[in-house]
């Protein structure tokens, strides 16, 4: 019997609401193990970034509402995650580019990992599984005037050898998608659909 | 008048003696130098007209012409050796990495505290450390040949050029394996495609999809059964001359049974416990190998006695059996290095199998000055006695002609006493 090949594990850390959105990785998991036939853990991992048992997940999903400022162990620890070859994907659950989560969480992101830039929506990030032409989906709460009343064109990445280590999310997927599994009955287009992309991607690149 | 006989006898017996003296080959001649005045020396004794006694007394070893020179003097029949008090050893040799990376890898030994170094055509490498130094270091590359110098003896060997690769594919079920193979693949410089089946529908693939062969590919690595069974044509690109990897389970495909002579067993999990940077695990799982009695694969690496990595010839390529399916967590969450080890050893198992263009083979992948030395002159030989031979030579003549001419004087003089005429 082996091992699942593919556990959400969200990133615990000191400063922040880092469990703000608990649903997400369990109906991204359910969104994945129903669109592929990858073997995934139907229980997502909640993992410490202070721990060295992030370098056992190769996959973090991090979010909050408020300021990111790592710790020595965390910042010691999520660069050496990257280094490795680990893919973070970081998500801003206040969906405002004036916001703490983000102005901070991008000055740690480029402090420990590098510098930020627009993903362009040609990358094959958007086509892995399902193709999203436009670049990254547009999510209801872009739409509906909250946080700073923007609709994100791009999405943003630290990329190392021609692969993203570092997605970055300012359209609040966690919102989006912090939803029990079940409820997807209710949509007429399944909107984690590109949480598969992002899955299949950091599993494939 | 009997003593005067006798006399006559002794005269004529000398005679003979100095006519037989003369006509005796003429004896060796022994010629010593130095090694500083070796190649004056050696033009001399080819020009001389008797065949000498030679022998060279050594600080550095001749280079190769010169070694040559006095190898072809004793085989014309002089009688060649040699001496040292202290001689450097030296020795180099340097191959080409089969990795896309190219690197050299240089084997020396030095022994002896004087100071080497190492350089190419461009100026030094590096200086080596420490008397009774046996080293084997990889540099990037070197422009010419290598020579590794101490105390002015000299070692000499050729880098070969590059082996020029076509591209890998590694196909697999999607997983952190197969991401960090890849992965570890392209950081050593190997132009990767993949096919990695997401779904009974979907593939995520890069590069070409055309089916295996050796035109486009010089090396396939299967990381699972599944990729195994869902590969047509590994056999036929192994006979034409490619490369296959066959990783983890892929081994049990019954797709494969024709190119592996080895059994893969049962998958053991490491103890409770066990680092991920442990290499005796390269992960925390593996798949023990188990050769057949037919001959034909060799275990080039293995765990508490069972083999885990395998390699055979099958026609003109050749197929390696890894029997590990979880290296990414050894890279992961192993020690400082991991990445670089990881890479490295999924880079050498690819380079192993993979099919290389065919090169001309380096005549002179290494040299060994003293090994070389012992080869055409033999073990050193005390210096030979310059005077052993010639003083007889030279002195002989004349006792003969003394004894001639007193003998004859002597017969003379008695013969004019007893007023004979």
């Amino acid at each position: 019997m082996t091992a699942p090949e593919f556990v959400w594990a969200t990133a615990q850390y000191e400063s922040g609401d880092w469990d703000s959105a608990s649903l997400v990785g369990l109906n991204i998991t359910d969104s994945v193990a129903r669109y592929t036939s990858i073997k995934v853990s139907p229980t997502p991992a909640i993992v410490s970034l202070s721990s060295p048992d992030v370098l056992r997940f190769p996959f973090l999903y991090l979010t909050g509402h408020l300021p990111v400022r790592f710790t020595e162990s965390e910042r010691r620890n999520v660069g050496d995650f990257v280094e490795r070859g680990g893919f973070l994907f970081v998500d801003d659950h206040n969906h405002d580019i004036d916001g703490v989560f983000h102005k901070t969480a991008t000055e740690e992101l480029r402090r420990t990992c590098g510098v930020l830039a627009d993903l362009p929506n040609e990358h094959e990030l958007y086509s892995t599984v399902f193709r999203f032409a436009d670049g990254p989906p547009t999510t209801s709460h872009e739409l509906n005037g909250w946080g700073d009343n923007l609709v994100h064109k791009h999405l943003q990445a630290v990329v190392v050898n021609g692969r993203i280590s570092v997605l970055y999310s300012s359209k609040d997927y966690s919102s989006e998608w912090n939803y029990h599994p079940e409820s997807k009955r209710f949509f007429s287009i399944d909107n984690t659909r590109f949480g598969v992309n992002v899955v299949v991607y950091a599993l494939t690149r | 008048m009997r003593i005067e006989r006798i006399l006559r006898a002794i005269a004529a017996l000398a005679l003979t003696g100095w006519v037989l003296n003369a006509l005796r080959p003429a004896p060796s001649r022994v010629a010593i130098t130095d090694g500083a005045q070796l190649a004056g020396a050696l033009e001399r004794w080819t020009r001389a007209d008797i065949t000498p006694t030679l022998h060279v007394r050594l600080d550095t070893i001749p280079d190769a012409a010169h070694l040559a020179w006095l190898a072809a003097l004793r085989d014309a029949g002089a009688s060649v050796s040699w001496s040292a008090s202290r001689i450097p050893v030296t020795a180099v040799a340097a191959y080409r990495s089969p990795e896309p990376s190219g690197d050299v890898i240089v084997l020396s030994t030095v022994l002896d505290d004087g100071a080497p170094v190492l350089s190419d055509d461009l100026g030094p490498i590096d200086t080596l450390t420490g008397a009774g130094l046996t080293n084997a270091s990889h540099i990037p590359d070197a422009e010419g040949d290598l020579v590794l110098t101490a105390r002015g003896q000299a070692a000499r060997a050729r880098v070969g050029a590059a082996t020029q690769h076509r591209r890998v594919l590694v196909i697999a079920s999607p997983g952190w394996e197969s991401k960090f193979v890849i992965a570890a693949l392209e950081e050593r410089g190997w132009l990767v495609d993949s096919r990695l089946q997401i779904s009974p529908e979907h593939v995520v693939a890069r590069g070409s999809r055309a089916p295996l062969d050796t035109s486009r590919w010089s090396a396939v690595v299967l990381l699972d059964s599944a990729a195994a069974e869902t590969t047509p044509g590994a056999e036929r690109f192994a006979r034409e001359g490619g490369g296959v990897v066959l990783a983890g389970d892929a081994s049990r495909a019954r797709s494969v049974n024709a190119l592996r002579s080895w059994r893969a067993a049962e998958r053991a999990v490491a103890p409770l416990g066990t680092a991920a940077g442990d290499t005796t695990w390269r992960g925390m799982s593996r798949f023990p190998l188990e050769l057949r009695a037919t001959p034909g694969a060799i275990a080039i690496e293995t765990r508490a006695g069972r083999a885990t990595v395998v390699v055979r010839r099958h026609y003109g390529g050749r197929v390696a059996g890894v029997g590990y399916d979880q290296t990414w967590r050894w890279r992961m969450a192993g020690g400082e290095n991991s990445v670089a080890e990881h890479s490295a050893w999924w880079s050498r198992i690819v380079a192993s199998v993979a099919m290389r263009s065919a090169t001309v083979p380096n005549a002179n992948p290494g040299s060994a000055p003293l090994a070389s030395l012992y080869d055409k002159l033999g073990a050193p030989a005390p210096v030979p006695s310059a005077f052993a031979g010639v003083a007889a030579s030279r002195v002989l003549p004349h006792i003969l002609g003394a004894f001639l001419l007193g003998a004859l004087l002597a017969e003379w003089i008695m013969r004019r006493r007893r007023g004979a005429p």
